[in-house]
């Protein structure tokens, strides 16, 4: 099976060593030897061999080398132009609005994880294409299927050709159709405009012929197209295109040209040059290119296409039988018929062109169809064979040496006979071999587009027409050797024209790469956004509320009625200190909360002070305890007078946190020798006869820590003896320092402003301190409630709804 | 060296823990805890140099807040002198505790009161599950608890609620957590007295 | 005698379990700031950002010691972890002793991560020698030293607020764990992911710092059994008029 041939025509396969197919007898083998070494069709992926073809010129025909020399005066003018129309004149590789993307991303992936016919696609170099049904074992000939030729309108592979035709380039194929048109029709208008006299003088005499014998060449044998050199494999070009845009068209142009060059010395006649190159090269593949069928016939129309050039077109009798019938109106009905023989266009036309799409279509007309609807099921890569590729790479100079290679032997007779004269039907067949003509033409066709834009510069024919559509105008034709541009590009819609079908796969390869390119996303932690203007909002709200009662100072809030076990513990440790007693005072709480702490204390105090009068020595774990001590003194208690040494006296710092306090416990003479002027502090009147713990009257801790709390309790249990031990703790640490009263291990607790106001009421409100607070502390709490509440219940609200939301977008 | 403070730690750990069971080590655990005390102390004065030493370089790299930085170190060096040459007890230190040193740590804890409600706000937003609605809830029941009307406690949540909230139910779980992060700190303390962790140095 | 007890048990078990976690590594259950953490290491060493690990004001001559020590060595793992970083790891803390050891510690973290050069003094930090001073100086840090993720372990209060208030302003990352009961009512309210208990001395053996930190997680586990079933035999005891 590895052996196998496909027939080209029937799809039948054959024995290797069969020169023709045993079922339709079509050619299987090519005539000539297969090309190898610098000679060898050039596969797909493989880069084009640039051939030094200069020392040809000099047996160039003189209108050619005239067009070369043109092109490569005006080639920079050329460049220039397109750079100023440059959405006429994008690559065709960049201008494919729907499958936009494809080429980027191909471009990063590797051949091996790609499949052929997507790296067709995207450009990049890739394997042979292969069709999927097809067996490995089965070998193409290099001829173009029979199918192909004969394409049929409905063939699906037509229609997704004609969907994926680039939208971008229309408008330089269009330029192309234009130009190439003009360039065909206008040589001889030039030179024998005496020709178009009639609507049947319009069309030249080999035309005609040409036209009878289609249906001739429709039947010929496929073997004579091998035989004409032009036996381009359409799938190498196709891949040749799709892979370097580029550089694509070199190969294309060495291989189609040489014959033609080969010939071109045999046909120096100038006069005979026009009617082979208007007749067979030009017109397919313009037409294969042409995509906006009714504004292109308009732009023909009022451009003045001659009638010639019209019934050049027109290829199939019955088109030319319309030519004849029609007035010299019907033109654009005629082109159209000619231009939807490409597969390349919408249902919508094909419906305008009915006549022309009829069995009796020309046979090379069907080659045409062949080169662009090969390959139906790698249509899609035939993106990037746009002609604007052909074009733009053509426009090297070097590239026009090309030209005149492989010239189909058919054609060359066409060269060699007299233009006026009618050219008998067995050399017409034979120069216009269906088979043969996809592929020079295809190389052609950038011949025109280039040559057009080089003729623009030639003075346009001032003779005034006398008979024809044209008559009575003047300088509608051109006047230099058939190439003079007749208008500017018409800007045409560069809307990519599509099927539903073609729209479904082309996304299905879209999510495909998408799938492969697009990161895959990692479950991340969802951060809150931060929301400043709630933040203002509740400073705002917070500060007024509790400003305006400590600015008012109202007394709307009733204090806190009832006396607690803690509190009343602290109470009655405060009132059972004996007279002029010591008692040690641990101030460790930090400055920030200064106000709590010193509104918790003072009504403690001020009763010791004002019942009892105590000797009062602080000391602190606190590096500002030692401040704040003083402070106390001269702030809450500042009515009481007392005086440091005399009343009181602050040990200051004492370092060590928790071993420090109890190395305290054990010797509180030897850590902590001195008050805070560095006086001998157990000599002072505060600490007469004080040397261990135990002999204070009361131990009270103040702090705004349990742990510091805890460290006191714990650490000066077995130091303190039996000595009553007051905690006066901020709100925030009074739970944790409860379960010490509870187990009695402390005598009393006062917790923040609610045990500070407590005691106040049974210290006749003195200082008042705790009173002042009151209000605001109520009604902060009150609206603390209030905005947690409420807050936080819209913010649950927001939260839910984000979260339904964000399943759903899942 | 590593081995030498490694020995150093595990052996001062070890006699200090030693002197809290045995009596033998008691003096030698206060020494040792003298020692620790004193290290403190001038640990405090390593600490602040420190201080010094971040932000005059991001003086010297005049970076962004640089001039924060200047004043950081001109007050410290300011209070510093004064407490050393006037006495903490001193009027003028008075006045730099009065003026400076509370109103800043108050506004501090200003700031706190508002960061601490906008957290509770946003909460559920954050966590809308069962732990963040009790952890709301019990916050609103004890704010409204705490406070007063006009009329005198808040019958039920501010005399009964409330004290059986703080502590029954956060002090039960307090206890719980709290037993939980002595055990952690027991094993840390482990580690260290027997070389695992170092963070003095060692690898 | 109780305590001396339970400090030989613990002692045991520690040295025992943690011979045999060698062979045997232990299964962790899931811990979210955990698995928080361990990818913000990744990512701040993948987008060139700084870690602020935060150790609190805990002071090492009391309770507040342990967590203190927990956050020193997890200041080590990450130390360690980031060394290749572009952007050391910033620490802090509010306690002069702590700043030391803290210093000591990246150091430390960096020669065994065989970066040494990675170390600079002024990045281990005592921004304040109280709380409040000390969150004040800590909070700024996220803001002008370009920190991804603040990760405070350690021994905080009520003003672990203003970190967390620092880091949602900055949104920068936050994992905060604190052995005091007001830090971790803040902590849990103000961040996503908040370490609660003893989950704060487990850091070590989540972040596979060594056997040793496992097999203190394991050790934990039966003291915690211990104390569970001598707190209700005790109950009973008590209701039965026993004791």
């Amino acid at each position: 099976m590895s052996d196998m041939i496909k027939c080209p025509s029937c799809a039948e396969n054959n024995l290797p060593d069969q020169e023709f197919c045993q079922y339709c007898q079509t050619r299987l083998q090519p005539l000539t030897d297969p090309l190898d070494g610098a000679d060898a069709p050039i596969k797909p992926g493989q880069a084009p061999t640039k051939k030094n073809t200069a020392e040809l010129e000099p047996i160039l025909p003189q209108w050619l080398r005239d067009a070369r020399d043109s092109a490569r005066k005006d080639d920079q003018q050329a460049t220039q132009q397109n750079l100023q129309q440059p959405s006429q004149l994008k690559p065709a590789s960049s201008a494919k609005d729907l499958l936009a993307g494809l080429q980027s991303q191909a471009g990063d992936d590797e051949e091996d994880d790609m499949p052929d016919w997507l790296a067709s696609i995207t450009g990049v170099n890739s394997k042979p294409i292969k069709s999927q049904t097809e067996s490995f074992a089965v070998r193409w000939v290099e001829l173009g299927g029979k199918d192909d030729f004969a394409k049929d309108e409905s063939d699906g592979s037509s229609s997704d050709l004609a969907g994926l035709k680039s939208s971008e380039p229309q408008p330089d194929e269009n330029n192309e159709v234009r130009d190439w048109f003009r360039n065909l029709g206008n040589p001889e208008q030039a030179q024998q405009p005496e020709q178009s006299d009639s609507t049947d003088s319009d069309l030249p005499d080999w035309l005609r012929v040409t036209g009878s014998q289609n249906e001739k060449s429709k039947s010929a044998d496929s073997a004579d197209h091998s035989e004409s050199g032009v036996g381009e494999p359409p799938a190498g070009i196709i891949s040749e295109e799709a892979e370097s845009p580029s550089d694509s068209p070199k190969p294309n142009q060495d291989k189609s040209f040489e014959w033609l060059k080969s010939t071109v010395p045999a046909t120096s006649s100038r006069e005979e040059i026009p009617d082979w190159l208007s007749n067979d090269a030009a017109v397919p593949p313009a037409f294969t290119a042409a995509e906006d069928e009714s504004a292109e016939l308009k732009d023909a129309q009022s451009n003045g296409i001659s009638d010639r050039l019209e019934t050049v077109a027109l290829q199939s009798p019955s088109s030319l039988t319309a030519v004849e019938d029609e007035p010299s109106g019907g033109i654009s009905d005629r082109l159209k018929a000619v231009e939807f023989q490409s597969p390349i266009h919408t249902e919508s036309e094909e419906k305008t062109i009915e006549p022309a799409q009829d069995a009796d279509t020309l046979g090379w007309l069907d080659t045409f169809q062949a080169v662009s609807a090969y390959q139906p099921e790698n249509s899609l890569a035939q993106v990037d064979f746009t002609p604007l590729d052909f074009a733009e790479d053509f426009q090297a100079s070097d590239n026009m040496d090309g030209l005149f290679t492989d010239i189909p032997d058919g054609l060359l007779s066409t060269l060699e006979a007299p233009p006026s004269s009618l050219p008998t039907a067995d050399t017409n067949s034979e120069a216009i071999a269906p088979d043969d003509q996809p592929s020079w033409v295809e190389s052609m066709r950038p011949v025109d587009s280039d040559i057009s834009e080089l003729s623009s510069n030639f003075p346009a024919d001032q003779t005034v027409e006398s008979s024809g559509v044209l008559a009575g105008l003047s300088g509608v034709l051109p006047s230099g050797l058939g190439f003079a541009q007749m208008s500017r590009p018409k800007a045409y819609s560069t809307k990519l024209q599509v099927s539903d079908e073609q729209l479904a796969q082309a996304a299905l390869l879209e999510q495909i790469l998408a799938a492969e390119t697009a990161p895959v996303p990692i479950a991340s932690f969802s951060v809150l956004r931060t929301s400043r203007s709630l933040r203002w909002f509740l400073a705002f709200i917070v500060f007024v509320m509790i400003t305006i009662p400590l600015f008012m100072r109202t007394q709307m809030f009733s204090l806190p009625v009832g006396v607690p076990m803690d509190v009343n513990g602290a109470l009655q440790v405060a009132q059972a200190i004996p007279e002029s007693a010591p008692v040690l005072v641990a101030f460790d709480y930090e400055p920030a909360r200064v106000g709590e702490m010193e509104a918790a204390a003072a009504p403690m105090f001020d009763q010791m002070i004002l019942l009892r009068h105590p000797h009062l020595t602080f000391i602190s774990t606190n590096e500002t305890g030692a401040i704040l001590v003083e402070r106390f003194i001269s702030g809450p208690l500042a009515v009481h007078n007392y005086q440091s040494g005399i009343q009181y006296l602050n040990l200051g710092y004492l370092p060590g946190g928790q071993m420090g306090i109890r190395a305290f416990a054990q010797n509180p003479v030897v850590t902590s020798p001195f008050d805070m002027s560095l006086s001998s502090a157990w000599d002072s009147i505060p600490l007469e006869g004080i040397s261990s713990l135990s002999q204070f009257a009361a131990l009270i801790v103040v702090t705004d820590d349990a742990e510091a709390a805890r460290t006191w309790i714990e650490q000066t249990e077995s130091a303190r003896g039996a000595i009553p031990f007051v905690v006066i703790s901020s709100a925030q640490a009074a739970p944790m320092i409860q379960p010490y009263y509870e187990s009695q291990q402390i005598s009393g607790l006062v917790s923040g402003l609610y045990g500070g106001a407590l005691f106040e009421q049974y210290n006749a409100g003195r200082p008042g301190s705790a009173r002042a607070y009151w209000d605001a502390y109520s009604l902060g709490m009150l609206l603390a409630m209030a905005l947690v509440l409420v807050g936080g219940l819209w913010n649950l609200a927001l939260g839910l709804r984000e979260r339904v939301a964000a399943g759903e977008t899942q | 060296m590593r081995v030498l403070t490694a020995v150093i730690a595990i052996a001062a750990g070890s006699l200090i823990l030693g002197g809290y069971f045995l009596p033998a080590l008691a003096d030698v655990q206060t020494l040792l805890l003298n020692w620790a005390i004193i290290l403190a102390g001038v640990a405090v004065l390593v600490g602040i140099s420190n201080l010094i030493s971040v932000h005059t370089d991001k003086i010297s790299r005049r970076e962004k807040g640089s001039a924060y930085s200047a004043l950081l170190v001109i007050g410290l060096v300011a209070t510093l002198s004064f407490g050393m040459i006037l006495r903490p007890h001193h009027s003028t230190m008075k006045i730099v505790m009065n003026g400076i040193i509370i109103p800043a740590e108050a506004s501090l804890m200003g700031v706190l009161t508002i960061s601490l409600l906008y957290a509770a706000i946003r909460l559920l937003r954050r966590r809308a599950d069962l732990m963040g609605i009790i952890f709301l809830s019990t916050a609103a029941l004890l704010l409204f608890g705490s406070a007063t009307m006009p009329l005198g406690d808040i019958p039920l949540i501010g005399t009964l609620l409330r004290p059986w909230v703080t502590q029954i139910l956060a002090l039960g779980g307090a206890r719980g957590i709290l037993i939980g992060v002595a055990l952690g700190t027991l094993t840390t303390g482990l580690r260290v007295l027997f070389g695992a962790d170092r963070p003095y140095g060692g690898n | 005698m109780t305590s001396l007890v339970v400090l030989i048990i613990s002692s045991a078990l520690l040295l025992g379990i943690t011979l045999w976690k060698r062979k045997s590594p232990a299964m962790l259950r899931e811990i979210p700031a955990f698995t928080r953490l361990y990818r913000t290491l990744g990512l701040s060493v993948e987008d060139g950002t700084r870690l602020h690990v935060s150790l609190g004001s805990g002071s090492l001559l009391d309770t507040s010691g342990g967590s203190a020590l927990a956050g020193l060595a997890m200041l080590r793992i990450i130390a360690e972890r980031t060394s290749d970083s572009d952007k050391p790891v910033v620490a802090s803390a509010g306690n002069p002793p702590l700043g030391l050891l803290m210093q000591d510690t990246l150091q430390a973290g960096y020669q065994a991560a065989g970066a040494d050069e990675l170390y600079i003094p002024t990045m281990g930090r005592v921004t304040g020698l109280t709380p409040f001073g000390y969150a004040a100086g800590a909070m700024h840090i996220s803001k002008n030293e370009d920190v991804s993720a603040n990760i405070l372990v350690g021994h905080f209060s009520s003003e672990v607020a203003l970190l967390a208030e620092a880091s949602d302003r900055e949104n920068v990352i936050m994992i905060g764990a604190s052995d005091n009961l007001t830090g971790q009512a803040v902590l849990f309210a103000s961040t996503q992911d908040a370490l609660i208990g003893e989950e704060l001395f487990a850091a070590g053996a989540y972040l596979n710092a060594d056997d040793s930190h496992t097999a203190s997680l394991t050790v934990q586990d039966i003291l915690r059994w211990l104390v569970i079933v001598a707190l209700l035999v005790g109950a009973f005891a008590k209701f039965a008029g026993i004791i």
